[in-house]
C-alpha cells in the first residue's frame, strides 16, 4: 500500500473513532485511491466480525461463591496453627500448676521422680495422638 | 468476619476484569475462570502487604497478568495454540449449518489464532473492555500508545490474512455456499 499515512486513520474510520476534519480527509481519499478503498473494504470486514469472533464470555454465576469457599478454606489454613499453640499453652500451665502443688506435699527427690514419670506419660500420648492424626 | 466480607465485595468489584484480563490471555474460559480464582486467592492472601504504592485496580491487575502470563509459560510445552482452538474446532465442524454471519466469526476466530500472542491479547481485551484504550492499557501495563499500534498492527494482519484467503478462494464458507 502507498499510502501508508491512511492506513491509521483508515483504521481509526473503521472503529468510528476519528475526528470531524480526519473523517472529511479520509472519505476525499477513499474516493480517489483505489488501493486504500480496499484496504478500507476488507478492514471494514475486520472489524464488523471482530467483537462477534472474541464474544462477550463473562465468569459463571457462581464465581464469587467458589472464591469465598477458597478463601475460607485459604483462613482456616492460615491460623491453624493456633489450636496446638492454645494446647501446648495449656498443658505447660497445668504442669507448672501441678509442679507448685506437689512441692508442698513431697520431697524435692520424689518430685523429680514424679515428674520424669509424668514427661515419659506426656510424651508417650503426644506421640499416640500424633500417629492418630496421621 | 469483617475482613473476608470487605473482601467479597472487592471480588464482586473485580470478578469480570480479571476474569476477562486472563481471557484475554489464556484464550480458554474455562482456563481462565481456574485462574480467576486463583488471582483472588493470591489477592487475598497478599492484601495483609498490599500498601498502597500502586492504586488497587493496577496492584488486582499485576496479581492476574502475572498469574496468567507464568500459567501460560507452564502451559507453552503443551498447547501450541491458545483462543479456544477446541472451541473453533468444534465450531468448524458445524460449518456446514452455519449462518453467513456466524460463518465469518468462525473466520475471524481462525484467523485470530494465526496472529501474534501480543497483538491478539491487545485485540481481545479492547472489544472485551467496550474499545477503551485506557483500560486496555492498565490492564496490561502497556503506554497508550503502545495499545494502540498494536491494535492496528493486529488489524493489519488479520486484513491481510483476510485478503489472502478471499484470494486463494480457499474459505470453507464459501464453499459451503456455492453446495447448497
Amino acid at each position: 500500500m502507498q499510502c501508508r499515512r491512511f492506513e491509521d486513520l483508515i483504521l481509526e474510520y473503521c472503529e468510528d473513532a476519528i475526528s470531524a476534519e480526519d473523517r472529511g480527509r479520509v472519505e476525499t481519499h477513499l474516493e480517489e485511491c483505489a488501493e486504500c478503498r480496499a484496504f478500507f473494504e476488507i478492514q471494514r470486514e475486520v472489524e464488523a466480525a471482530l467483537p462477534g469472533a472474541i464474544g462477550r464470555p463473562e465468569p459463571s454465576p457462581e464465581f464469587r461463591q467458589r472464591v469465598m469457599r477458597r478463601v475460607e478454606c485459604e483462613s482456616e489454613a492460615r491460623w491453624s496453627w493456633v489450636p496446638p499453640a492454645l494446647d501446648a499453652f495449656g498443658y505447660c500451665a497445668l504442669a507448672a500448676i501441678g509442679g507448685a502443688v506437689l512441692q508442698a506435699w513431697v520431697s524435692p527427690a520424689q518430685l523429680a521422680w514424679i515428674m520424669m514419670g509424668a514427661s515419659v506419660a506426656f510424651a508417650w500420648w503426644i506421640s499416640l495422638r500424633l500417629l492418630r492424626e496421621g | 468476619m469483617a475482613g473476608v466480607d470487605q473482601f467479597e465485595v472487592l471480588v464482586e468489584q473485580y470478578q469480570a476484569k480479571v476474569f476477562r484480563l486472563a481471557y484475554s490471555i489464556l484464550g480458554d474460559r474455562a482456563a481462565a475462570e481456574d485462574l480467576a480464582q486463583e488471582v483472588f486467592v493470591k489477592i487475598w492472601k497478599g492484601l495483609p502487604g498490599y500498601r498502597g504504592a500502586a492504586s488497587l485496580g493496577s496492584w488486582i491487575f499485576a496479581i492476574a497478568r502475572n498469574t496468567c502470563l507464568s500459567h501460560r509459560r507452564r502451559e507453552a510445552s503443551r498447547k501450541t495454540s491458545s483462543l479456544d482452538v477446541a472451541g473453533v474446532r468444534a465450531s468448524a465442524e458445524s460449518l456446514n449449518a452455519c449462518q453467513d454471519r456466524h460463518c465469518d466469526e468462525l473466520e475471524m476466530r481462525d484467523l485470530l489464532s494465526r496472529i501474534p500472542e501480543k497483538y491478539r491479547r491487545v485485540l481481545t481485551l479492547f472489544y472485551l473492555e467496550d474499545r477503551s484504550y485506557e483500560q486496555v492499557a492498565e490492564m496490561l501495563h502497556l503506554p497508550l500508545g503502545t495499545v494502540k499500534t498494536f491494535l492496528h498492527r493486529g488489524k493489519k494482519e488479520l486484513g491481510a490474512l483476510l485478503a489472502t484467503r478471499r484470494k486463494e478462494g480457499g474459505l470453507a464458507c464459501s464453499a459451503v455456499d456455492l453446495k447448497t
